[in-house]
């Protein structure tokens, strides 16, 4: 329980620190002190209890999905496959001990690389507007190629370690330090792999800036 | 990108996760602006590109989701299930036989209060209860031992016998200083004592002791959610706080003969002034004060939790320390689940009267008794707030 409680008082200072007024449906994600007895309760399978993980989780993973998958369809199967496999868990007695929101996202993880590895890898797709953006300044010229549809098409392109430090950071909007914690890496390690994986997201976005 | 750019990015995008802007950042490193201004333009693009589920597609998971439950829980059930249930429970079954005799096991089935083995029937029904194999069998045993004091203290009263009973039924009618409960007269004077709000339809305890004009009340003690009999508007969709629940009970119907509308006048009762018409289940419940925690699923505010879900609407920017109003249905458990966090906004006439701004530790919702509310809250409420919309952040 103390750790719990240190977990709650790290993510409440988290949250202030880095969103200054508390974005909630961040801070609803970020915040685990309840996590433990909801969990007690979703091992009896009690209805109201899965309906509240159901509810709180659903929307992250499905961004974290989203982020690595390009098809939107399949990122909502895949987000409730997740559920699916959480409730296996909980029939086979696998389920998590103390922390479902890593959890989730460990078996999302793993259904993002089941899916991509059943998927024919479509040829690249010339990204739209980008012999435009050559003409403009690279700054401008990244801000006019950031669209969610060229997003989606580079992400596939970064290694399957960067993919998932943006979609953990963007797209489960978890800080760095639950990154690291999470993916069994140091903060710098991670602070790296972002920094590399947005500069290489740029790069492809704007051609200009690669060298 | 060398290491000492890439350092500097590592710095840069640091600041900008503390909500510094592009600019001030890029104001440090003026030899490096024009390479790290592309890359910050992109790390700041990130969150409001990311997809967003459509709320549709939300619902079709939750419920398959649930139905899977549903479906594991009844399979899980009938597996484990009926065999080593059932040799518990004849065990048990031998063994209180065996220690009492089978004669007064039976015996024990017609004794009333008083008797010698009434002690014995009770007992025996309270293994029942605890060796029912699920919570509706339970309920079902539980409302038949119910039905079981009911008969037991009609019985004593037309014996005219004269000893302590306890039983619990609906109060049918209440005509001053005599009740009817689940068809036994109850008498009440200056000593009984009365707990709750005395409507009819409402269910009562009743502790006293039995002669053969009814049962002479020391204590009653009615439950504070049974809903009155009185034919209650349908209810209203209004929003419920996810999926499934909460369960609104079914009112029960009124017994042919018992005027809906009752008018209750107390000579000696608390002599509540309550509308007879009650709020319905599950009750809706408004209190104020400053945000202590913020969590995943519960919040406390001023010292009560109150659960948030999906359903719950809530002001953007809310931080801890923050005053609120919540208005949040009470379930029969006595949780509260809060369909609307709203601001409370700053007084801006000098800090003066802060009392009036929300932080009220008088009022304490987290008492089930909460039905005594005048009128139920069905009028347009005024801090309504729209659907709180998502602010991208970064």
């Amino acid at each position: 329980m103390t750790e719990n409680v240190i977990i709650v008082e790290q993510a409440i200072q988290l949250d202030q620190m880095q969103l200054r007024s508390i974005d909630l449906p961040r801070a609803r994600t970020l915040i685990v002190h309840d996590e433990l007895a909801l969990l007690a309760r979703a091992r009896s399978l009690d209805p109201e209890a899965l309906a509240q993980i159901h509810e709180t989780y659903f929307t992250p993973i499905f961004r974290y999905v989203a982020f690595r998958v390009n098809d939107r369809a399949a990122a909502e199967d895949l987000t409730s496959e997740v559920f699916t496999r959480l409730l296996s868990a909980l029939r086979d007695k696998n389920a998590p001990q103390n922390t479902l929101r890593g959890w989730l996202y460990g078996v999302a993880s793993r259904v993002v690389s089941d899916y991509h590895r059943q998927q024919y890898r479509a040829p690249e797709v010339e990204l739209d507007e980008a012999l435009a953006s050559r003409e403009l300044d690279p700054a401008e010229a990244v801000e006019k190629m950031m669209t969610q549809e060229n997003l989606k098409r580079v992400m596939q392109e970064l290694t399957e370690e960067q993919q998932n430090v943006i979609s953990l950071r963007f797209g489960y909007d978890m800080p760095i330090q639950e990154v690291a914690r999470t993916l069994g890496k140091t903060e710098g390690a991670i602070k790296q792999l972002q920094a590399r994986a947005i500069a290489a997201l740029a790069r492809k976005l704007s051609p200009e800036l690669a060298d | 990108m060398d290491t000492r750019l890439e350092a500097k990015f590592i710095d840069c995008l640091s600041a900008l996760d503390q909500g510094e802007a592009i600019d001030q950042i890029l104001a440090r490193y003026p030899d490096e602006a024009a390479k790290l201004r592309p890359l910050l333009v992109t790390a700041q693009s990130m969150p409001a590109l990311r997809m967003e589920p459509s709320e549709a597609m939300k619902m079709k998971s939750r419920d398959a989701f649930l139905q899977q439950a549903a479906a594991l829980n009844h399979s899980k059930h009938r597996a484990v299930g009926f065999w080593p249930r059932f040799v518990t429970s004849l065990t048990a079954a031998i063994m209180v036989i065996a220690i009492v005799g089978v004669g007064a096991f039976a015996a024990s089935s017609s004794a009333l209060p008083g008797d010698p083995l009434y002690g014995l029937k009770r007992t025996i029904e309270t293994a029942r209860l605890v060796l029912s194999p699920d919570s509706l069998s339970r309920g079902a045993l539980a409302a038949q031992f119910d039905q079981t004091r009911v008969s037991e203290v009609k019985a004593l009263i037309t014996a005219s016998r004269s000893t302590n009973v306890e039983f619990g039924g609906t109060i049918e009618s209440i005509q001053n200083n005599t009740w009817l409960v689940a068809g036994i007269t109850v008498l009440l004077n200056s000593s009984t004592s009365v707990t709750g709000i005395p409507l009819t339809g409402s269910r009562a305890q009743v502790i006293g002791t039995s002669s053969s004009s009814g049962v002479a009340a020391s204590s009653i003690t009615i439950e504070a959610n049974t809903p009155p009999p009185t034919p209650t508007p349908a209810p209203s969709p209004t929003p419920t706080p996810f999926g499934p629940s909460p369960r609104i009970e079914n009112t029960p119907t009124p017994e042919p003969g018992v005027t809906p509308t009752p008018t209750i006048t107390f000579t000696r009762m608390l002599t509540p002034t309550v509308a007879p018409t009650a709020t319905p289940q599950p009750t809706e419940t408004e209190f104020s004060g400053a945000v202590q925690s913020i969590g995943a699923d519960s919040w406390t505010i001023n010292g009560t939790v109150v659960q948030v879900t999906g359903s719950t609407q809530i002001d953007s920017g809310i931080a801890i320390g923050q005053n609120v109003s919540v208005k949040a249905y009470q379930l029969s458990g006595g949780q509260l689940v809060a369909i609307q966090i709203s601001k409370i906004a700053e007084p801006n006439t000098g800090g003066g009267d802060s009392t009036h701004n929300g932080s009220t530790p008088t009022q304490e919702p987290a008492q089930p008794e909460a039905t005594d509310k005048p009128q139920p809250t069905d009028s347009p409420e005024p801090t309504q707030q729209p659907e709180p919309t998502e602010i991208p952040h970064g």
